[in-house]
Formats: C-alpha cells, sequence, structure tokens
C-alpha cells in the first residue's frame, strides 16, 4: 500500500466528521486565499543553513549533514496529525532505500519537549527530528502560516495543545512540505501542498534522489 | 506566511507609518501595503488600522507582534549562525541559576553547545532568584533558571520547564524516611536546619507555612546548599530543600505531603532584546528538551 493509499483512508475516515471537514475546508479556502506556501523554496533556490536542536538534546547544522551529502528535509506539524504519523512511519519503512539512493532524511517539526521525544521513541524512527523552536526554519523555507482560530479551536476540542506542545502562544505551523537539497545546498525536488492531508510519496522521493546520485536530474 | 512580510509589519510597527516602514525596507509604498495585506489575510485580521493621520496596531497586531519579532530574530540569525560559531564571534554566554537546583539541569544544553560551538564559554552565577531577575533585568545576565516569579516583569520571556516540589533532607537513618511523604506538622518536633532568613527559598518556605497554620522554629541556620546538606548529614537536624536541588551523601530526601508545597522552574531572557548565537542556540535547547523525567519524584 503506498503512503497515498494510507492517507485516503485516513481520509475516508474522517469524511464522517462534520466539524472537522469544516474546520478543514475553511482552513484550506484561507491559506489559498493567503497564497501560503506560493512563496516556499523552489527548484534551483538555495536552501538557508539553520541549527535546531534535535530530540537528543544536540544541535544539529544543516551544513554539516549537507558536507555528506543530499538531504531529504520534511517538514511535519506534529504527532497529534494522523496524516504526519502516517507519512513519518513510512518514511521510516523507506529509509533503507532513500539512504541506499544517498540521502539523509531530517524531519522538522514545531512540537518541543516530550511531544518530540515521543514522536521518536513510539513511532519507532531512527532518523533526525529536529524542533523547529519559534519557526524560523519554516519561515525561511516559506511553508509556515498561523493557524486559524477556528482551526486551533478544533484541535483544542480533541485536546491538542499547540501552545503547551510549542512553548508559545503563536500558533504557527508548517505546511507539511519535503524538500530535496543537493550537497550544494540547492533545492532539487519540491513538495509542497496547503492540504495537509497530501504529503510526497516516499517513492518519488527515492527516485529524485537517484536520479540526483546517477546526475540525470 | 513570508521573512519579508514579517519585516514589513516589523517596520511598520515600530514606525506606525507607511511611508516610513517602506523607506525602511528598501520598497514602494504599495509593495509594502499589498505584502501588509497578505500576511493580514494569513493571520486572520487587520493588523493595523489608520484612523486619520494616526497609524495603530490592532489587538491583532499587539498579539502577533512578539511572535514575529521571534520568528523573525532567529530566522535572522540562523543563517549567520553557522558562521558566527565558527568565527567564535560569540561573547561568552552569562547564565544563571537559582541557588537551590542543581546546577547539572544545565549540563546537557551547555555540552552540546560546547560540541558545536569551537571555543565556547559561559559563566554560571548560582544566587536567589529575585538576585537573578534584577541582574537579567540589568544586562548582567543573559539567562537564567529561576523560580517563576511572583510579579514577573513585562519585559521578562519566560518559558516553564517543570515543576519543583518542597522535601526534607533527612540523615539516612533518620525515622521520617520510612515515610514516603511528609506532612507539614511532623517537622514541628524536628531539629530544623535553615538558610539566611533574607533567602529567597526560606522566605517562599515561610509563606507556605504561614498557609498551612504552621510556624517553623529554626534550630540552627547555615549558609548555603552545601553547608545545609553537611549538617543534615552530620546528623544536627532535618532541612527543607528543592526536588530538583544538588543530592548530598549520606542524606535522603522526602517530598512534603501538603500539594501546594510545589513551585514552577522557567527558562528566562529578557524580552527584545538582541540575542547573540549562543543565547539563541541555548534558548532553543532548553525549550526543545523533554524534561519530563524532572517531574517526578
Amino acid at each position: 500500500m503506498s503512503l497515498e493509499d494510507e492517507l485516503n483512508q485516513l481520509r475516508i475516515e474522517h469524511q464522517t466528521d462534520e466539524k472537522l471537514q469544516v474546520a478543514y475546508r475553511d482552513l484550506l479556502s484561507r491559506l489559498d486565499r493567503a497564497e501560503t506556501g506560493q512563496r516556499a523554496l523552489k527548484l534551483g533556490d538555495a536552501m538557508p543553513s539553520f541549527i535546531l536542536p534535535d530530540a537528543e538534546g544536540r544541535l544539529v547544522a544543516s551544513d554539516e549533514l549537507l558536507a555528506k551529502g543530499p538531504l531529504v528535509v520534511n517538514f511535519f506539524r506534529g504527532n497529534w496529525c494522523p496524516y504526519c504519523l502516517k507519512t513519518l512511519k513510512a518514511l521510516e519503512a523507506s529509509l533503507s532505500e532513500i539512504q541506499a539512493a544517498g540521502g539523509r532524511l531530517l524531519a522538522i517539526t514545531p512540537d518541543t519537549g516530550r511531544h518530540l521525544t515521543d514522536t521518536k521513541r513510539v513511532q519507532r524512527l531512527s532518523y533526525e527530528i529536529l524542533s523547529d523552536v519559534d519557526g524560523a526554519v519554516g519561515l525561511l523555507f516559506g511553508v509556515l502560516f498561523r493557524a486559524p482560530a477556528a482551526y486551533r479551536q478544533v484541535l483544542a476540542g480533541y485536546g491538542i495543545d499547540l501552545a503547551e506542545r510549542h512553548g508559545n502562544e503563536s500558533g504557527f505551523i508548517p505546511l507539511p512540505a519535503t524538500f530535496i537539497v543537493d550537497r550544494g545546498g540547492i533545492v532539487r525536488y519540491a513538495f509542497v501542498d496547503i492540504d495537509f492531508t497530501r504529503r510526497a510519496e516516499p517513492a518519488e522521493i527515492v527516485a529524485a534522489l537517484a536520479k540526483l546520485r546517477d546526475g540525470s536530474s | 506566511m513570508e521573512l519579508f512580510q514579517v519585516r514589513y509589519f516589523l517596520a511598520l510597527a515600530r514606525t506606525l507609518n507607511f511611508t516610513r516602514a517602506a523607506e525602511a525596507c528598501n520598497v514602494s509604498q504599495p509593495a509594502l501595503t499589498r505584502a501588509i495585506q497578505r500576511l493580514e489575510e494569513e493571520l486572520g485580521g487587520p493588523l493595523l488600522h489608520r484612523e486619520r493621520n494616526l497609524t495603530q496596531l490592532t489587538a491583532l497586531g499587539r498579539a502577533m507582534l512578539p511572535h514575529l519579532e521571534a520568528a523573525h530574530a532567529a530566522a535572522e540569525s540562523a543563517t549567520s549562525q553557522a558562521a558566527a560559531f565558527r568565527r567564535r564571534d560569540s561573547e561568552p554566554l552569562r547564565l544563571g541559576i537559582d541557588a537551590t537546583l542543581s546546577a547539572r539541569i544545565l549540563g546537557p544544553a551547555l555540552r552540546a553547545l560546547q560540541e558545536r560551538i569551537p571555543g565556547f564559554e559561559f559563566g554560571l552565577a548560582e544566587a536567589g532568584s529575585s538576585d537573578l531577575l534584577e541582574r537579567m533585568m540589568g544586562g548582567g545576565l543573559d539567562s537564567a533558571i529561576l523560580v517563576e516569579p511572583a510579579k514577573p516583569p513585562e519585559r521578562l520571556d519566560r518559558w516553564r520547564l517543570f515543576g519543583d516540589r518542597y522535601v526534607v533532607l533527612c540523615p539516612e537513618d533518620h525515622p521520617l524516611t520510612a515515610l514516603d511523604e511528609i506532612p507539614t506538622a511532623a517537622l514541628a518536633t524536628e531539629s530544623l536546619l535553615m538558610r539566611e532568613q533574607s533567602s529567597d527559598f526560606e522566605q517562599a518556605a515561610e509563606r507556605l507555612f504561614t498557609a498551612a497554620g504552621f510556624a517553623p522554629k529554626p534550630r540552627h541556620r547555615c549558609s548555603g546548599e552545601d553547608q545545609i546538606r553537611q549538617m543534615v548529614a552530620a546528623g544536627l537536624g532535618i532541612a527543607l530543600s528543592a526536588e530538583h536541588g544538588d543530592p548530598g551523601a549520606g542524606i535522603v530526601a522526602r517530598p512534603l505531603a501538603d500539594p501546594a508545597a510545589r513551585r514552577d522552574i522557567v527558562l528566562a531572557a529578557v524580552a527584545g532584546r538582541q540575542h547573540g548565537p549562543a543565547l539563541a542556540a541555548f534558548l532553543k535547547l532548553m525549550r526543545a528538551r523533554d524534561w519530563r523525567g524532572q517531574e517526578n519524584l
């Protein structure tokens, strides 16, 4: 089953939740009107360098990782989002293929503290999970937005407290997005969607990495 | 949200004038206005209103300002951080920690900084939380780990790290060690070792006891955490301390049963000050850390 199949199953499950559907459609139309993500990093752009803490309490520098090979940078909202969880697990399942194709995976989230470590431990993820405290990296990539009040309220109804997770009251979360960046720091693949139920397919990521490695990109 | 939109908004928030903000940002006024409109669309409402000649931030604008400042500052420093670290461009990081807490709380973050920053230096001060607060607001410290202040200054950024229970320190063979939690009343008949009267900790403890209808009588006075622990170990009495204080050889800690006998420990830094790269990294490390293991006794 592809990731898209799994995500589609979730979409079907959630279709019956009217409150969720209203919030979802409202969010998409706002993001569309605000042109969110339309100026996100795209092919040929240079990735800004950044240094963020990881789930193990170390500082991870993008420059240092790039020196070792291409990066797959995956932004996700948090382990409260079932679409994010499916995506994180699918990436873990494809990790050996990603690595064989020469890529190193990085996942970036606004979550902090126990939410960060729980994601890594409970989902048994072996790749780096970084905390984008205050959202600077999301902003630099052009994928950051403020979750509308109506959407935050629906999440709160499900016990999801973004302020507690993020350590701030901004409500800033990223569009789920995946970028592949070559050793020169140039973006060679970009998937950005205002629809959080849509994600980059791991097979596509592997194929893009392979093209990069074989020099035919 | 785009970085340039945020930058334009911050210029507007500073100047409260579209013309001057556009000049400051080196763009045309229509371009600035368009960018602000799109930002408003995204943030969910107007950020400024214009009344005749007066431009002012709306309530939403005021609410979003600190978050946009934080995101902008972090974004601006992100790109230069790696270079700044390599150039050894950082001033020593000046930190403080409440005297009743163990400095080991800072260990992992400082080690991560030492691993990442060539030539990393820090200075660590230990004092009562009110002293640390004063030093921070006066510019003498970059950041501190403190007890949540009763009256936090407006310009103080704070992030809660964990809860800290009051504990009783006893010698290993003391009868109180048989209990899982100590009722406040049990302290009445004990030889109590206390810190100086002026100590923040003792003052807070006194308020706690007053509320519980108990007036502790100090038997002996000591200076500082180390003396307190040495005297407890030597069998001179028991003492109140913090759950996240240093342990001591030959002593055992038991929490107070009173549910009010706890305080919040926060990470603090002065708002609106430009954070150097080491400070920015330190704050991120502390805020990203899973403090959960710290919360249980």
